[in-house]
């Protein structure tokens, strides 16, 4: 998912959290990695959500007596039946929540359908909470599978990303007195032609389609 | 134009680290490390912090190259990092060891600017942003091929 699936996720988490601050809504997300799956067991992923809400709507009593209790015993970790609780009276307590997971294919295989099934929960349960989901096409199946409505839109990059990210590289260009403006302008514009070449019919405003 | 193509393959290091597929590798960096723990440190913990459970934690994911525990060593407006207290600080670590807004800067810090922001204006997102009461669409789902872009661009290289 690098460029474009990070990228996309990025930017959507900070439009959210930059509406956050005018509106009343809260936002959590989570970036999945394939190179620390082992950390991002299913458990500390919903807990990883609870956190972000949690700090937004206040630490309960109820999530301090369970840690209180939690410590007796050495600091036992909460099982996802108890996150899945505070996580519901996080979101209750919260005006409009927006929950991102970044790259699901990179997500533990095993953990996937559980952690689709406890998204559809949430939704169910609190009907105005919005999923933003990014992932392999691959991963398309499981999603529709889980929840019954899912809008799908392809990322591609198209002819202005393409420019602004050969603008950037440019830019970073170490050996800057090698470069002249007409070089620069033609290294654009065939980049960017030979591009839109290869990314013919791709318009991601026109492949948006509904599961 | 030989020099344009030699260009983009020359400077195929200077690819930011989140392009690649390795994305902890700027993590990797001993001086990129050591900064992060130390204002991390700082910033997540109240001296003297004597949480086993989360120092163990913490020790784990520096074993593990961990980017979302480890990069972003800037805390931002993002109040889901800074607690009020050391109690509130180890009932956060309690509830998951993760970061994720810690990855969140160190992604958007490294993000290009304007690639992208078609996304944000389709009206698709807008409805999906918008709608109310859950009678719409509740979910959103963003598809792409791994790095489709950075794939596209070394093709196109090859042209020049």
């Amino acid at each position: 998912m690098s460029l474009t699936g990070r990228n996309s996720s990025s930017l959507v988490i900070d439009r959210l959290c930059d509406q956050a601050k005018e509106e009343d809504l809260a936002v959590a997300w989570l970036y999945c990695d394939y190179n620390i799956q082992q950390e991002q067991t299913i458990v500390n992923t919903i807990g990883a959500i609870v956190k972000q809400l949690v700090s937004r709507a206040g630490i309960s009593k109820d999530i301090r007596d369970e840690f209180k209790e939690a410590k007796k015993v050495g600091g036992r970790r909460p099982l996802l039946v108890d996150l899945m609780r505070m996580l519901r009276i996080a979101i209750a307590k919260l005006p409009r929540v927006f929950i991102c997971v970044d790259a699901l294919d990179e997500c533990p295989q095993k953990d996937l359908p559980k952690l689709l099934e406890s998204l559809r929960d949430i939704v169910r349960e609190s009907p105005g909470t919005r999923i933003f989901l990014t992932g392999r096409p691959h991963v398309g199946g499981a999603i529709q599978n889980s929840f019954t409505k899912v809008i799908a839109i392809p990322i591609i990059p198209n002819e202005d990303d393409i420019r602004n990210y050969v603008e950037m590289r440019l830019d970073r260009d170490d050996t800057p007195e090698a470069m002249d403006d007409h070089l620069r302008g033609e290294i654009v514009r065939i980049i960017v032609d030979k591009m839109s070449n290869m990314c013919v019919g791709v318009s991601p405003l026109s492949r948006a389609y509904t599961y | 134009m030989e020099l344009g193509g030699g260009w983009l393959t020359h400077k195929e290091s200077h690819f930011p680290a989140f392009l690649s597929l390795d994305t902890e590798r700027v993590c990797k960096l001993p001086s990129i490390i050591h900064t992060s723990i130390a204002v991390s440190y700082h910033f997540y913990t109240q001296p003297p912090f004597r949480n086993i459970m989360a120092q163990n934690i913490h020790t784990q994911s520096v074993a593990f190259g961990n980017n979302n525990a480890n990069c972003g060593n800037t805390i931002g407006s993002y109040n889901t990092t800074i607690y009020s207290s050391d109690e509130d600080a180890k009932i956060m670590h309690w509830l998951s060891p993760l970061e994720p807004d810690k990855r969140h800067h160190s992604l958007r810090t490294d993000r290009f600017e304007g690639v992208g922001n078609w996304l944000l204006e389709t009206s698709e997102f807008r409805e999906w942003r918008g709608g109310e009461g859950g009678v719409d669409q509740p979910v959103l789902f963003c598809s792409g091929d791994p790095g489709v872009g950075k794939t596209h661009l070394r093709s196109a290289a090859r042209f020049l």
